[in-house]
């Protein structure tokens, strides 16, 4: 970056990048590139990838078309949602640079939907699931079916400018589990809402702290 | 502050329709105010005039090759700080990481490097003064303290009302700098 001549003043070196700069901008201008469609399609794309990956490893529930208006389902659903909403939002804001979203207000209709669900269930669905296998299996399908889609949106935050790392990383993972649990909904079987409020949360939790913690090593520019 | 945010704001529109005379000025006013921010945010880390330099150079580029993606819509200010933060973050990172390295040595230890390494190779005490000139004034005061009045990291840190970790910071980049010095003395020679 320093050239000989600029040993003794640095900030000549300076001067003739800026000459540079200027140079190219007369020669090639560069019109704007706006940053809301190239996000919609990594968001788009991560879905798709959670879906597939979750027809892999489960089959869709043998009652799914019967069950899909039912409200067990559609809380599933809707919470799920609630969540990419908050989430897609807040990829956004961390790929702009100067631009920070308070998690809380974001994630705020998604989380008093969820506990307002479990609170009120009169289901009696047991929130450990019907049978032994059922927390590992949801918990655990969820978090396989997200680490694609987790990829795909760091490599869509990467085309963004994100200046505070973790913190995008952290909502890569977060938007990514939320987008592998409404990909769950086509074969999850567990339909009581505590036991989604708790276990889906929780899957989720985990991948958002998986990629805080890759985020500053995945995203460095 | 808002004339400046006005005046830069129109020198990048004006950019992106190819005009450069305005942009660079905006370059040359933001290349100020960035090499006194960067002073006054690593000036723990002892940079010196070239490495303070090569950090605005990160800042520019980093904006220039992503001005298209600022949306003009949205303060420009903003957007400027929060890509100098974090170049300058991830530079202090890499320096501290760069000198955390050496900085777990005992008194002992340091005390030797002054009788090595650098020194060992120039039986000229005139020339090791000469060297030693060329370095910015922190340094020198750093290298004076530890090597010629025999002080430990401590007492230079007392000395010189500087932390501890921040004489062997600089300490570690003098050294450095020093052997920098040497091979371009020693190629001309």
């Amino acid at each position: 970056m320093r050239d000989p001549a600029g040993n003794n003043n640095p900030q000549l070196a300076t001067d003739m990048l800026i000459a540079r700069m200027g140079q190219e901008i007369s020669q090639s201008p560069e019109p704007s590139r706006p940053l809301n469609t190239m996000l919609a399609n990594g968001v788009l794309l991560a879905l798709a990838v959670a879906i597939v990956v979750v027809l892999f490893l489960a089959r869709p529930r043998a009652d799914l078309v019967s069950v899909w208006t039912s409200w067990a389902v559609q809380f599933k659903v809707f919470g799920m949602l609630l969540l990419i909403g908050g989430g897609i939002r807040m990829l956004w804001a961390a790929s702009i640079p100067g631009v920070a979203i308070k998690p809380a207000l974001a994630l705020l209709p998604a989380v008093l939907f969820l506990a307002a669900g479990a609170a009120f269930d009169s289901t009696g669905f047991p929130m450990l699931g019907t049978h032994a296998l059922a927390v590992p299996a949801c918990v655990g399908t969820i978090l396989a079916a997200a680490l694609a889609p987790m990829w795909i949106l760091l490599t869509t935050l990467r085309r963004g400018i994100p200046t505070d790392l973790r913190r995008a990383g952290a909502v890569a993972g977060m938007l990514a589990g939320a987008l592998a649990a409404l990909a769950y909904t086509l074969a999850c079987v567990n339909d009581g809402a505590g036991f989604v409020g708790l276990w889906y949360s929780f899957a989720i939790a985990v991948t958002g702290a998986l990629g805080a913690f890759i985020g500053p090593k995945a995203l460095a520019w | 502050m808002e004339a400046r945010e006005n005046r830069w704001t129109m020198a990048m529109r004006a950019g992106r329709l190819g005009v450069c005379a305005d942009y660079e000025r905006f370059l040359h006013e933001f290349s100020a105010s960035l090499r006194r921010i960067i002073h006054h945010q690593l000036n723990h880390l002892g940079l010196s005039a070239a490495e303070t330099e090569d950090v605005v150079q990160e800042v520019l580029i980093a904006v220039h090759s992503r001005r298209a993606q600022w949306d003009d819509r949205r303060p420009l200010i903003p957007w400027l700080n929060a890509i100098t933060r974090y170049k300058i973050v991830d530079t202090a990172r890499k320096l501290g990481r760069d000198a955390r390295r050496h900085i777990h040595l005992t008194d002992e230890e340091w005390s030797n490097l002054c009788d090595q390494d650098v020194w060992q190779e120039n039986s000229h005490p005139e020339d090791i003064e000469r060297l030693v000139s060329q370095l910015s004034a922190g340094q020198q005061a750093v290298v004076q303290a530890i090597c010629f009045q025999g002080d430990t990291p401590r007492e230079a840190a007392h000395r010189l009302g500087m932390s501890e970790g921040a004489v062997r910071v600089a300490f570690h980049r003098s050294l450095k700098q020093l052997k920098k010095l040497m091979d371009v003395a020693g190629e001309k020679s």
